[in-house]
């Protein structure tokens, strides 16, 4: 993490002190996907959002971690890098943000062209099924460069909670 | 089958096999229903009713499952239906079209009598 990103954090808690902060830190395992979802949904809990909205938040949240951990990270072990996943919330009542970092192979998924769902009906698929969950749930995606560590992947998301 | 997150029930009614998904289906615990419902079709089995009454959650990981086998229950003249679904989990199934894909419907006897007639 760098001064300059924590900077950046830092001026937002100060800009609005009604402003909840929570990260979490996990291996990229999908051992992990339950904590995941207990710590969204703790953390979705604590801003007051609602049941529904907290299990959307949840499922976005989980399909991005298993996308990272199933395609961003090599499945060899390697000795010399942790695959880990950082993730990152911030909210309060109105709105809500996620932040999801990685050391992967880049995903950019804005630009990803996810079969529709009619092209998966008409020719069923196992995979493909997650992107179009992200998408409908998420009020907006945004991926992000960290220009001093190149290295991470940033996908923030947002979602309104009013 | 059953682990901490998830727990499947496999029962028989004549022809028809009827699978209690229960807990938490996500890329984790979804290998578990493929290996369940592929030794079911393995054994024979066509007609599969997914009771999902006590299922919480479910992830794309999940859906995927009943995908890889539709088509083959169906060219064995079978099929793949859903009953219990909660209210979220039906929002789910109708923002990715499972709704058009699936029947679906509260009272198993319907999906049963649908099977056989």
């Amino acid at each position: 993490m760098t001064l300059k990103y924590l900077k950046k954090n830092l001026q937002i808690k100060v800009d609005n002190p009604q402003l909840n902060v929570k990260k979490l830190r996990i291996k990229a395992k999908t051992t992990e996907l339950k904590r995941v979802r207990e710590f969204m949904r703790e953390f979705a809990e604590s801003i007051g959002c609602s049941e529904y909205k907290s299990y959307e938040i949840q499922l976005v949240v989980d399909e991005i971690c298993t996308n990272i951990i199933q395609y961003s990270y090599p499945q060899k072990e390697s000795k010399f890098q942790m695959k880990l996943i950082w993730i990152e919330c911030e909210g309060n009542q109105k709105t809500m943000i996620v932040r999801i970092i990685d050391k992967g192979v880049p995903f950019d998924l804005l630009k990803y062209k996810a079969p529709t769902i009619s092209e998966n009906l008409q020719h069923p698929q196992k995979g493909g099924w997650g992107i179009p969950i992200i998408k409908a749930f998420s009020d907006k995606i945004k991926v992000k460069e960290l220009k001093e560590d190149p290295t991470k992947n940033i996908l923030e998301l947002h979602f309104n909670l009013m | 089958m059953q682990n901490n997150e998830l727990t499947i029930i496999s029962s028989q009614d004549n022809d028809i096999c009827i699978v209690q998904i229960i807990g938490y289906l996500d890329a984790h615990t979804a290998p578990a229903l493929e290996k369940e419902i592929q030794q079911i079709i393995d054994k024979g089995f066509s007609k599969i009713i997914c009771d999902c009454s006590n299922l919480e959650y479910i992830s794309s990981a999940g859906f995927g499952v009943f995908m890889e086998f539709i088509e083959e229950l169906r060219t064995n003249g079978g099929d793949l239906k859903f009953t219990g679904l909660n209210a979220k989990l039906k929002n789910l199934y109708e923002l990715l079209g499972f709704n058009v894909l699936f029947e679906i419907n509260d009272d198993i006897k319907i999906l049963k009598e649908k099977f056989t007639n």
